[in-house]
């Protein structure tokens, strides 16, 4: 290819990418709220990002990639909603819509997108997601209730204390980071499930999945009662547990196992029907 | 003959046959021929819609029927039956949502029937019954959720209820073999609220 035509070529992609860009549309909206307020995000097609606004406002940033989309906004006392709006002749390519949102830190979200990815970080309300593919992402969250609900998408939790965090995921991978709190639930179908923390100091986790294996990878010094049973996978454990005083069953070796580090602060349940279960020190 | 002479006379040819120089202008344009494709895709996918636009009396008789084989319910003394009233007013997105609140709600009578009740296995026969009967009332319930999806998001549906399916059928067989084992017993509960899950998020893509 001549210079010429090297030239030719790279106008021509320069041409295109500038009708791409003009054919979107940027669209901001800004709303004034109490405490506590509640956030809502519906988005067909396309990713979600909230993140803590520095005052009792939120402010939305959504870039729109047709005409075949548009916002609904509305707000009734704190409660915000925002809708993506699919007209005729819309597909998932030309109906996406990003939206960047900033809301107070106390503000319960709700955000729901088919492919995502959706993001929350440094929030203390309460928080949903809800995905069919998307990549979910949550991170420095504290003191929250933490829903997730997906089909295939990857869910990816890292540092959040005192959560109440309940996940439900069909095919997709589940993987907790530092995730503590007095209720820490995953429940998969054939997504694999990862934690990797102390299991904190007087919660409840349950670890459930029905092919899907199931790993956690857990300090020396964690404190912590467990029960892992597999019904046909195997199981295997390199922590160095204490025999349970009171059990309600027979471990079945290569099949179970039960035991108790340090103080037995925690409550810990993994099981799995067909996966596998593999409990390791860090 | 133009496209726009062609496209004038295009309801004509949406669900019926062209002919003479249409006929050959359809053959002759990839646009025209395109666009009447489409057009008989979104009549036909119209049609689908109307008559998947209710849950069929179906998924209501099988629900019931679940809950009267695990003599939860009664069989009914009037036509209509308990879950199936007589005459109903409410929009189809609350019927769909109130099927899988059914479903839900099954599989927790379910639980707290046999966690009250604890059969010994020589009498298990009315809940391997269930088993054995329910994969095709499930199969239709799970038919009036996809036919509410468009087809992009059909298969990716049908196959997590096809992963949520087996799960439950494992967690059913697990404690019909084992009645008292309460392991068996939270693996049911939650095979089943995968299954609501599901229903919940396509339940939000119909809306």
């Amino acid at each position: 290819m001549s210079s010429r035509q090297r030239g030719g070529a790279v106008a021509v992609v320069m041409i295109a990418c500038a009708i791409a860009v003009s054919a979107s549309e940027k669209k901001e909206f800004n709303y004034t709220v109490g405490p506590k307020a509640s956030i809502t995000i519906n988005n067909q097609f396309g990713p979600v990002s909230v993140k803590p606004s520095t005052a009792n406002q939120v402010i939305v940033t959504a870039i729109l990639q047709s005409n075949k989309v548009e916002v609904d906004d509305s707000k009734i006392g704190d409660r915000v909603e925002l809708k993506s709006h699919l007209l005729p002749g819309a597909s998932p390519d030309n109906a996406r819509v990003e939206y960047e949102v900033l809301v107070p830190a106390d503000a319960s979200v709700s955000m729901h997108s088919t492919n995502g990815p959706l993001r929350a970080e440094q929030l203390h309300g309460d928080l949903t997601l809800e995905g069919d593919t998307a990549t979910m992402e949550v991170h420095d969250v504290s003191d929250s209730h933490v829903h997730v609900n997906s089909l295939n998408g990857p869910i990816t939790l890292t540092n959040i204390h005192n959560g109440h965090v309940e996940i439900s995921s069909v095919g997709g991978e589940v993987v907790l980071n530092s995730v503590s709190g007095p209720l820490v639930s995953v429940t998969s179908t054939s997504g694999k499930i990862h934690y990797d923390g102390d299991f904190g100091t007087g919660g409840d986790y349950k670890l459930t999945s029905h092919t899907g294996d199931i790993e956690a990878i857990i300090p020396a010094d964690a404190s912590f009662d467990v029960i892992a049973k597999s019904m046909r996978g195997d199981v295997q454990n390199d922590f160095p547990l204490q025999p349970k005083k009171h059990i309600t069953f027979v471990p079945e070796k290569g099949r179970s196992f039960v035991g108790t580090a340090g103080k037995a602060a925690s409550s810990v349940l993994l099981r799995t029907v067909s996966g596998k279960i593999r409990l390791k020190k860090r | 003959m133009t496209c726009t002479d062609f496209q004038n006379k295009l309801p004509d040819m949406i669900d019926g046959e062209a002919a003479g120089e249409h006929a050959a202008h359809l053959k002759a344009c990839a646009v025209c021929s395109d666009l009447v494709a489409d057009l008989r895709a979104i009549s036909t996918g119209a049609k689908v819609l109307c008559a998947a636009d209710e849950p069929s009396p179906r998924v209501w008789a099988n629900i019931q029927r679940a809950l009267e084989v695990e003599g939860l319910v009664r069989t009914p003394r009037q036509a209509g039956g308990v879950l199936i009233p007589a005459r109903r007013h409410w929009a189809p997105a609350w019927l769909v949502a109130v099927a899988a609140l059914g479903l839900v709600g099954f599989g927790i009578l379910i639980y707290q029937n046999r966690s009250a009740q604890p059969i010994p296995v020589a009498k298990e026969t009315p809940a391997i019954t269930t088993v054995a009967t329910e994969p095709a009332a499930v199969a239709d319930d799970d038919q009036q959720i996809l036919a509410q999806l468009s087809p992009a998001m059909r298969t990716t549906y049908e196959n997590n209820l096809k992963d949520v399916n087996a799960f439950i059928k494992d967690a059913e067989e697990s404690l019909a073999q084992n009645p008292n084992d309460e392991e068996a017993r939270h693996f049911l509960m939650d095979a089943y609220q995968q299954k609501a899950t599901v229903y919940e998020l396509a339940m939000d893509r119909t809306q």
